[in-house]
């Protein structure tokens, strides 16, 4: 009894601030996804009355092309993105491991160092570099290059959050790889193999619980993509407002008022990320060991 | 044949130390110059430099408010990263060391509570505290912030491999009450990970931009974020403010990016138990 | 367990209950006056607006206004305004343009005021304006500023070339043509800038929304729109006007550059110029808006009103703070330092700051320019409660054909559905014709 007790009061503190901070908002907005409003009174103007709707909104968040167009968007971009940081995130974590590398500190330290700036603070700033006459990359290049065009803003978007992220995951890693014991390299090495086949075949192995954590998390952060293209959006014709998922819902809900059709979609791209990264989990749960 | 690997490797490294630096150059540069000179001079190098007139005016504009916003920010992400911490740990702890009825679906459910988008809660979290008389108050920003599912998760796992059950049973034969050997005992035992969730906290506060936007109405509450941004956006009716925007920038960042290059040995202990075994 | 789960589902029931009892989708309630003197809270962001409030406390003990800055307009202004009547947190006066009142009105924010005599002040504001808050019999705000349309252009670099700025939309093109031989551009076709290409519509004769039988109407894909696109799109494809979203960096480089030598804008743009292009000084001037001939017409970019917000404990000295801030003389002075707009006034005459030579534009006086403008703008145009719904699916569309997907006159229909889609969801009456 006297640990029951002492077990709800470790939990309590939790529950209580996650039941009326996660999942009464959760509630509220699963509740407000199924009411539509209804208008009376010249011009529409009389009165409005919340009333059931049923699953009205979710039939028009999935018939709006906008919305399942940056749905796809999104896909695109982490089937891109996300793969891209994580091999360059172990690959700076190998080289930083390998013996031959020097001012390790140094480097770590500055591939961590983009992980402290907030996302709203890193695309403005990338959004100056990014610039059609200001870009200083368009500068030394000599040739405008149009960074925030149709074709290639997506890519700047990612780009951003590689720059913001890369070295995050980098750190991750690396911490792995500290934790591997230094005497399977030694009989690695005793059976014949260069550092190459060492970082192949020993270090990649192992560090395997690292990359699934840093691609779910990443999963995740690419789903829910919303500062970057909400600051660039400013600078580019090629963003609109329903560029990513997260942007389509903010500007229903803050923009719109469409309280009902913003929950809709923000319930659907939870269950887009449940799905994605239980998929993710149980597709390198089966090729585990 | 060993030299050319050792220049590879390193050339490697440098080629990215560039990728991560530059944008961080381009700041440092474009902070001191003039509005004028930053649409009219080169992005690579100084032109009429004059950092401390642009400092001056991020400092004194409208009566000193980025000052405010500092100290907000310091507010904000300190004090909820330390409490968010205290709570993560309390219940990762009871989690990993107690078996109890329901216990897996009360984990289950903190991991879900990672995939669920802001937007979901941002608006009837306002509600709440509007109901509440809360909104557009410290409160309402810092409140939200104390729930980290992360955390949970990570002191779970912590715990699970680093707190031995013999010491907890040595304890309550002593007679000492769980809240105390929680708090002398097992606490002491977390400490990497609860720097790690302490940590993870701090910058995920420190970066929050959408709960602040839509709680706060009075700009003496705003965090740096959401205040630099405010200048950004009224930037094309006040342009100097595009200049401001850059200096408060620098101002925010520096510090904070000298803070990462202290503090990223501290990430390394907690996060790799959590991916051990996750 | 299951004890504790019943609780909780029921705990979680009444919050509920809270959450849903809190929205109350006509408008709030009226609050009751506290002790003391009323105390007023005033939400805006127009630059200097804090010296009008505080000459207004310090005349008027008996009612305190408190100026709380909000971010611009769509910036996130009214999503907090928004945001704020759901919760019952709004403040007593909402400074709002034109094109966003409708949804004010919609969502409820807005106190009708011919019922606290707001008709009396009708007389002393410019006809046209004073209808911007003027829908289906009541009235829903105290007009500010306007924004009569004329072309910023560089003189110097005009005199240099020998060309004179162009007085027709004909001469626009050929001019455009004259001025890309010599390295710059004669304008942007912002297709980011919805009002933007709303005031352009609104020049040619476009009647985006309008209101018949207590129903609302939309005709965006109209023929005066679709020769306003189809005059834009040569130069658009030959890459003669700029097509980059305006106000940005990019863009202001262009300017102070001289590489893109006119700006169609409002009056209120003459303090963003003089700020963002401060190497400008004696080189700019001000012309009228070309013509598609016939009499003169000119257009109106933004403009903005003070609204009393419905729920107010005191909305006859709301209102009356409201008329002061935006016909004394010496608070419309403060204003238009902080460039505001073209004062609502029907008289500008007692504002000798309005009408002061400018050493920007080489000593000219721009007000007369604006003030023709101001006087020639087409006054039966409304706007409609999707309005931002409405330039958003437009500059959409607009972003697209400027980047080749299709032609800009193939951007209408599409708004046009989308817009009437966008306003039965709203369950807003609607007319078929």
């Amino acid at each position: 009894m006297r640990q029951k007790l002492s077990i709800a009061g470790f939990l309590a503190p939790f529950l209580v601030l996650f039941s009326a901070f996660f999942l009464l908002p959760i509630g509220y907005s699963i509740y407000r996804s199924l009411t539509v409003v209804e208008r009376t009174g010249p011009l529409g103007l009389g009165g409005a009355e919340q009333v059931f709707g049923g699953l009205t909104n979710y039939l028009w968040a999935l018939q709006e092309p906008g919305f399942l167009g940056g749905l796809g968007r999104i896909l695109l971009f982490g089937v891109v993105q996300v793969p891209v940081m994580i091999a360059g995130a172990t690959l700076l974590a190998l080289l930083l491991d390998s013996a031959s590398a020097r001012w390790k500190g140094f480097f770590r330290a500055t591939y961590f160092l983009p992980y402290g700036i907030p996302g709203v603070l890193a695309s403005i700033l990338w959004g100056f570099l990014y610039m059609p006459g200001v870009s200083p990359f368009s500068e030394l290049l000599g040739v405008e290059i149009d960074f925030l065009g149709q074709d290639n803003v997506l890519w700047s978007i990612a780009n951003i959050v590689t720059w913001s992220f890369a070295g995050y995951n980098m750190l991750v890693i690396t911490a792995q790889l500290n934790a591997i014991d230094p005497s399977l390299y030694e009989s690695a090495r005793m059976d014949g193999a260069n550092a190459w086949q060492i970082a192949w075949h020993v270090k990649l192995p192992l560090i395997r619980p690292a990359l699934v954590l840093t691609t779910v998390f990443s999963i995740i952060g690419t789903l829910q993509l919303f500062a970057e293209p909400m600051v660039l959006k400013e600078l580019s014709t090629a963003i609109d407002v329903r560029y990513t998922p997260n942007l389509s819902a903010y500007s229903e809900a803050f923009v719109n008022n469409d309280y009902g059709l913003a929950a809709a979609q923000a319930v659907l791209l939870a269950l887009t990320a449940f799905v994605l990264s239980f998929g993710f989990l149980k597709l390198v749960g089966r090729r585990g060991p | 044949m060993k030299t050319t690997t050792k220049i590879t490797v390193t050339a490697l490294l440098c080629v990215a130390a560039l990728y991560f630096l530059i944008p961080v150059y381009w700041l440092v540069i474009a902070a001191t110059k003039s509005t004028g000179d930053l649409y009219g001079s080169s992005g690579w190098w100084l032109f009429n430099p004059q950092l401390f007139e642009n400092l001056k005016q991020v400092f004194t504009y409208n009566d000193g408010i980025f000052l405010r916003w500092i100290g907000n920010t310091l507010l904000y992400a300190g004090v909820g990263a330390t409490l968010s911490t205290w709570v993560a740990a309390a219940c990762g702890y009871a989690l990993a060391k107690f078996r109890f009825r329901g216990r897996e679906t009360v984990f289950n459910l903190v991991l879900g509570g990672v995939l669920v988008p802001f937007t979901a809660l941002a608006l009837p979290l306002y509600l709440l505290f509007s109901q509440l008389g809360l909104s557009n108050t410290v409160f309402a920003v810092l409140l939200p912030c104390l729930v980290s599912p992360f955390g949970v998760y990570l002191c779970r796992i912590y715990a699970d491999a680093a707190v031995p059950d013999e010491l907890l049973e040595a304890g309550r034969l002593d007679g000492a009450g769980e809240a105390r050997i929680f708090h002398t005992v097992v606490l002491r035992m977390m400490a990497p990970a609860l720097v790690t969730t302490f940590l993870f906290e701090f910058v995920g506060i420190w970066n929050n931009y959408f709960l602040p936007l839509v709680m706060l109405s009075d700009t003496k509450l705003y965090p740096l974020t959401l205040g630099l941004s405010l200048w950004q956006s009224t930037a094309d009716r006040e342009p100097v403010l595009t200049q401001l925007t850059i200096g408060g920038a620098l101002v925010s960042v520096v510090p904070l990016m000298i803070a990462m290059v202290f503090l990223q040995r501290f990430w390394r202990g907690g996060l790799t138990e959590g991916s051990v075994k996750g | 367990m299951t004890g504790f789960s019943r609780r909780s589902a029921l705990r979680g029931a009444l919050a509920l209950g809270v959450l849903a009892g809190c929205s109350k989708p006509g408008g709030p309630a009226r609050r009751t006056p506290g002790p003391g003197p009323a105390r007023l809270t005033f939400w805006a962001w127009v630059p200097g607006i804090e010296k009008c409030v505080a000459l207004w406390n310090s005349e008027n003990p008996d009612v305190q206004v408190t100026l709380v800055r909000i971010p611009a307009a769509r910036s996130g202004g009214y999503s907090k305004f928004y945001s704020s009547l759901e919760a019952g947190q709004q403040p007593d006066l909402m400074h709002a343009e034109f094109s966003e009142m409708p949804a004010m009105m919609m969502y409820g924010g807005l106190e009708e005021l011919t019922q606290h005599g707001g008709d009396q002040y009708r007389s002393l504001f410019v006809d046209w304006i004073w209808q911007q808050g003027a829908y289906g019999g009541g009235l829903y705000a105290i007009p500010q500023a306007s924004g009569p349309v004329a072309m910023y252009y560089r003189r110097d670099l005009f005199d240099k070339w020998g060309i004179a700025p162009p007085r027709t939309w004909a001469e626009y093109a050929k001019t455009a043509e004259q001025v890309r031989s010599h390295d710059a551009y004669l304008g942007t076709f912002p297709p980011n800038n919805g009002q933007y290409q709303a005031a352009l519509s609104w020049q040619a004769g476009a009647r985006w929304f309008g209101t018949k039988d207590q129903r609302w109407t939309v005709d965006i894909d109209s023929e005066p729109t679709r020769r306003v696109m189809d005059f834009w799109q040569p130069l658009v494809r030959e890459r003669l006007v700029k097509t980059i979203p305006d106000s940005g960096t990019a863009w202001y480089k262009d300017l102070s550059d001289g590489k893109s030598v006119t700006w169609m804008s409002a009056h209120w743009a003459d303090g963003v110029l003089r700020g963002g292009v401060p190497n400008g000084t004696g080189k700019w001037a001000v012309a009228p808006m070309p013509q598609w001939g016939g009499p003169f017409v000119a257009s109106n970019l933004g403009g903005s009103s003070t609204c009393v917000v419905r729920g107010t404990a005191y909305p006859k000295e709301a209102m009356r703070f409201a008329v002061w801030l935006n016909t004394n003389p010496r608070s419309i002075a403060l204003l238009l330092a902080g460039g505001y707009g073209w004062p609502a006034l029907r008289s500008t005459d007692s504002i000798p700051e309005l009408h002061a030579p400018s050493p920007y534009y080489g000593g000219q006086s721009i007000a007369k320019v604006f003030g023709e403008a101001n006087a020639g703008v087409d006054t039966a145009w409304k706007w409609a409660p999707i309005t931002t719904q409405s330039l958003q699916v437009l500059t959409d569309q607009l972003g697209q054909a400027v980047n080749g997907a299709f032609t800009l006159r193939d951007a209408l229909p599409t708004t046009q559905r989308r817009t009437v889609r966008a306003m039965e969801k709203k369950g807003l009456p609607l007319s078929a014709g």
